[in-house]
């Protein structure tokens, strides 16, 4: 589809009527949902927000018999019912408005005034006006302002209370006792919603803090410690107050973080997250991060400034957390124990310790899926273990657990966001194992872009793993299907892709041409560079094979010695694991299209084993390329003495170094096990490089030696020594003769 | 007195032409190659030698036995040893020897080997054609 399509189509979708916008949101809709207190508040806080908005829309085009109503219920929405939904008004009452609180409220209170200021004196109007009153007292004495009492006159329950807790406040600097008198008034009357009451009884100690009266501190714990467990917005203001008391009388707010620590060990599972994300941010407000030590802070606190304490002292928080975790029973962790064991697992991966990172996050999201905190350590694990799987250190059965992993969090999480980003990788991870029937499974349950690329990858692997015609065919087919259109610049994925297709159809020039392109490009998964290795170094052979590594390759080999490694390794395998078995002639063709290879880039070289580096000096020395060989087979002989490496470097420096290849030779006929492989081949060195100069006495000596090992074993150690032993004894009797006939 | 002094003349002659001056008798250091080091340099053939082991059976002239050891451990039976020895080496008439000419013999005879029975297989390997024969040093020559 091309930009301007698609623009035409978002300009026809754009112009339908959307039912949204042709019906209004029904107010007595949203009040409901605003009022029922059995819906969830996240819940009803949007319903009322939608209805604020709805009010404003509606006021200016109102009819004036609508209109006072409409300004009324948008003034009571603003000053009453958002207070209350969002707990502001009570930490309003008390002076513990948090700044951004703070203007949000001061904003409401103005509108809501302007609107009452339009409306016709009735009782309602005379109540909210009231409250407003009350709320601007809260918000003059915040900003430390002058105001007067607001009048009580006409109020009733609980509106009546809320005003006099705010002419309370008026003067609870300047008369404390008449200020108490009234506090103890509200308190006492009958009715009186417990969070108003628990207001008025919070302020009288709250003054008497900041009049500087330690006495203070136990009187608002004795009200901490009988406030209702349930009720979370009165035992988060109750904190709020310890702190304030805490600031005023210049003291550590340990009470306050007491209280609120034990509002999260008590708090019931459906609120712990909203407790302790509100618990988080208050203590985050009242803590300075550079003054709290890992090793003697309570739980809350590490957990509310953990990130900047591991920033200087990694490790006491992790022996921390770990000491924390071990027994979060006796810790009382409660609510916290789900936030404190992500921070565990984080830690972990960024220690570099990926797999028990993983393994922590999986565990917690499996162990705690209703905390917010699982859907993030989910993808976590997710991430990790698609990674680690990848991984080219990672064993087959380290993967095979990952895929069983992902599966089970793909299977439980049903409802993630980035569920389909797993499923991708899931096919990716069994793409990688070779199992390319699941990977298929695993890619096409996700609609995505990639996935539809992994799926077309899976079935390119699937044909150039087939034997029939046919079934290359089908697979071909269906790969071609899955392919998504091509973008202007294609993914390095998408160039592997094409490279493949073309490789399964027999193209192998463009095939190592789209492939060596795709692993130049450093976004390309380690699975797919690895079938990259593969299917280029396959199809180079069988094009015809630069001398070197192509640049792409090269680039990749750069970035993934192990993985270049282990391609390189496979194909010289194929070709020399068994190089006893195979003639002089075939090896040094083999060689020859092998030539890419040869050496590897000395990053490759570097990771390889001894034993892989001999099999590498074999290719180079069937290539008759024995300096280069020398440069690997010195180092290795170095590195061990055995017959097969002396042989190995023997061979490398016949001609630079004849005299030091002898005496290797010699060394390999003295010391290998007689009749060995290596102790055959030590004789055809020793005798090879006796007869480079020929001579009578060289050739008598040669004759003589064949003519005892053939006692030792007719074969001569079977087809290629023979052959080189039989050669030199034959050249040795022509010398014997034409030095006869001298 | 005259004849006198004629005889003592004569005898001062005398005994001035017939004296030699000699040196008095010492030992003097020569700095000689040894076989190790000259192995060691790479000279030879580098073939391992035929050891020929020697024990005296009795003190008549043929009676001893003869064991080989190296590349050469078996000869036939019925012939000398020399001609045994010469049947071994690799020519363009014997193809199938199993050792060259140059092959170093050692002959290592036993601590009570009689010395004629050494000299005898001395005799037969230089016979035989071998032409680096020599006897096992003794613990004493051996080099330290």
């Amino acid at each position: 589809m091309t930009r301007r399509s698609l623009a035409i189509l978002l300009l026809a979708v754009a112009a339908l009527p959307s039912p949204a916008r042709a019906a209004p949101p029904d107010l007595r809709e949203l009040d409901a949902i605003v009022l029922d207190a059995s819906r969830s508040p996240p819940e009803r806080r949007a319903a009322l927000e939608r209805a604020i908005a709805e009010r404003r829309a509606r006021l200016p085009s109102a009819k004036p018999s609508e209109r006072d109503a409409l300004a009324l219920d948008l003034a009571e929405s603003l000053i009453l019912v958002r207070p209350s939904l969002d707990g502001t008004d009570h930490f309003a009452a008390v002076g513990l408005l948090e700044a951004r609180d703070f203007a949000r409220v001061q904003q409401s209170v103005l509108e809501a005034e302007k609107l009452l200021d339009g409306v016709p004196d009735s009782p309602r109007m005379r109540v909210l006006r009231a409250i407003a009153g009350a709320r601007r007292i809260d918000l003059a004495l915040g900003d430390g302002v002058a105001a007067s009492p607001a009048p009580l006159t006409g109020l009733s329950s609980p509106t009546r209370e809320i005003v006099m807790i705010a002419n309370a406040r008026l003067l609870l600097a300047s008369q404390p006792a008449a200020a108490q008198a009234t506090l103890d008034e509200v308190v006492t009357t009958a009715g009186v919603p417990s969070a108003v009451a628990l207001t008025a009884r919070l302020l009288g100690p709250l003054g008497a803090a900041e009049r500087g009266d330690a006495a203070s501190l136990s009187a608002l714990q004795a009200i901490a410690a009988g406030t209702s467990r349930n009720a979370i917005a009165e035992r988060l203001l109750v904190g709020d107050a310890l702190a304030r008391a805490a600031r005023h009388l210049h003291r550590a707010p340990d009470e306050a973080v007491a209280a609120w620590s034990e509002l999260l060990r008590s708090v019931a599972r459906e609120d712990a997250a909203s407790a302790r994300a509100a618990v988080i941010e208050r203590v985050q407000t009242i803590v300075d991060p550079a003054s709290v030590d890992a090793s003697t802070a309570a739980p809350l606190v590490l957990a509310a400034v953990i990130r900047d304490v591991a920033k200087r002292d990694l490790a006491g928080v992790v022996a921390a957390l770990d000491r924390m975790l071990r027994d979060e029973e006796i810790a009382g962790l409660g609510a916290l124990a789900p936030l404190l064991a992500f921070e565990r697992a984080r830690l972990l991966a960024l220690a570099g310790d990926y797999r028990e990172a993983a393994q922590k996050f999986r565990t917690l999201a499996f162990e705690r899926s209703d905390d917010p905190v699982a859907s993030e350590a989910i993808d976590l694990a997710m991430e990790l273990l698609f990674e680690l799987s990848l991984s080219p250190s990672t064993t087959e059965a380290q993967k095979a657990d990952a895929a069983t992993a992902m599966t089970e969090a793909i299977a439980k999480f049903y409802d993630h966001p980035k569920r389909d980003r797993w499923r991708v990788h899931l096919g990716n991870v069994e793409l990688d194992r070779g199992r390319l029937a699941a990977a298929r499974t695993a890619f096409a349950a996700s609609p995505s872009e990639s996935a539809r690329e992994g799926l077309a990858l899976a079935w390119l692997l699937t044909a150039l793993g087939a034997r029939g015609e046919a079934e290359v065919a089908a697979s071909l087919r269906e790969s071609d299907a899955a392919m998504p259109a091509p973008a202007a610049t294609p993914s390095a994925r998408r160039l592997l892709l094409e490279g493949l297709r073309a490789r399964a159809t027999g193209d192998n020039g463009t095939a190592a041409a789209r492939i060596d392109a795709a692993l130049a490009d450093p976004s390309l998964l380690t699975g797919d560079v690895r079938v990259g290795f593969r299917e280029l170094l396959s199809s180079q052979r069988r094009a015809s094979a630069p001398p070197a590594l192509t640049p792409g390759a090269a680039a990749a080999a750069e970035r993934m010695p192990t993985l270049a490694r282990d391609a390189i390794v496979a194909e010289l395998e194929t070709s020399f694991a068994r190089s006893a078995e195979i003639s002089e002639a075939t090896a040094a063709v083999e060689a020859t299209s092998l030539r890419t290879l040869l050496p590897p880039p000395p990053r490759v070289l570097a990771t390889m084993t001894p034993a892989q580096r001999a099999l590498v000096a074999t290719a180079l020395l069937a290539d008759r390329r024995r300096t280069e060989a020398a440069a690997i087979t010195g180092p290795l002989l170095a590195e061990s003495q055995d017959p097969a490496t002396m042989l190995l470097h023997a061979r490398a420096v016949e001609e630079s170094q004849p005299r030091e290849a002898f005496d290797l030779y010699r060394a390999i006929v003295q010391r290998a096990e007689p009749q060995s492989s290596a102790w055959w081949n030590g004789q055809v060195g020793e005798l090879r490089l006796r007869f480079a100069t020929p001579s009578a006495e060289t050739a008598e000596l040669v004759i003589a030696r064949v003519n005892r090992l053939r006692q030792t074993d007719p074969d001569l150690g079977g087809e290629r020594t023979r052959a080189a032993l039989e050669g030199l004894a034959e050249s040795a009797h022509a010398e014997l003769r034409k030095a006869t006939a001298r | 007195m005259t004849p006198m002094i004629d005889v003592t003349f004569q005898l001062l002659i005398y005994f001035l032409l017939g004296t030699s001056f000699v040196l008095g008798e010492e030992i003097y250091r020569v700095d000689l190659p040894d076989r190790t080091e000259r192995r060691e340099r790479g000279e030879g053939t580098g073939e391992d030698p035929i050891v020929i082991r020697i024990r005296s059976q009795s003190a008549e002239l043929n009676d001893y036995r003869v064991d080989l050891e190296g590349p050469l451990s078996t000869l036939p039976t019925d012939r000398s040893l020399a001609e045994g020895l010469r049947a071994s080496i690799v020519s363009a008439e014997n193809p199938n020897g199993l050792v060259s000419r140059r092959t170093p013999v050692v002959i290592a005879p036993s601590a009570d080997t009689r010395w004629e029975h050494a000299v005898d297989v001395f005799d037969a390997a230089v016979k035989a054609g071998f032409n680096r024969v020599a006897f096992a040093p003794t613990s004493k020559d051996a080099p330290r």
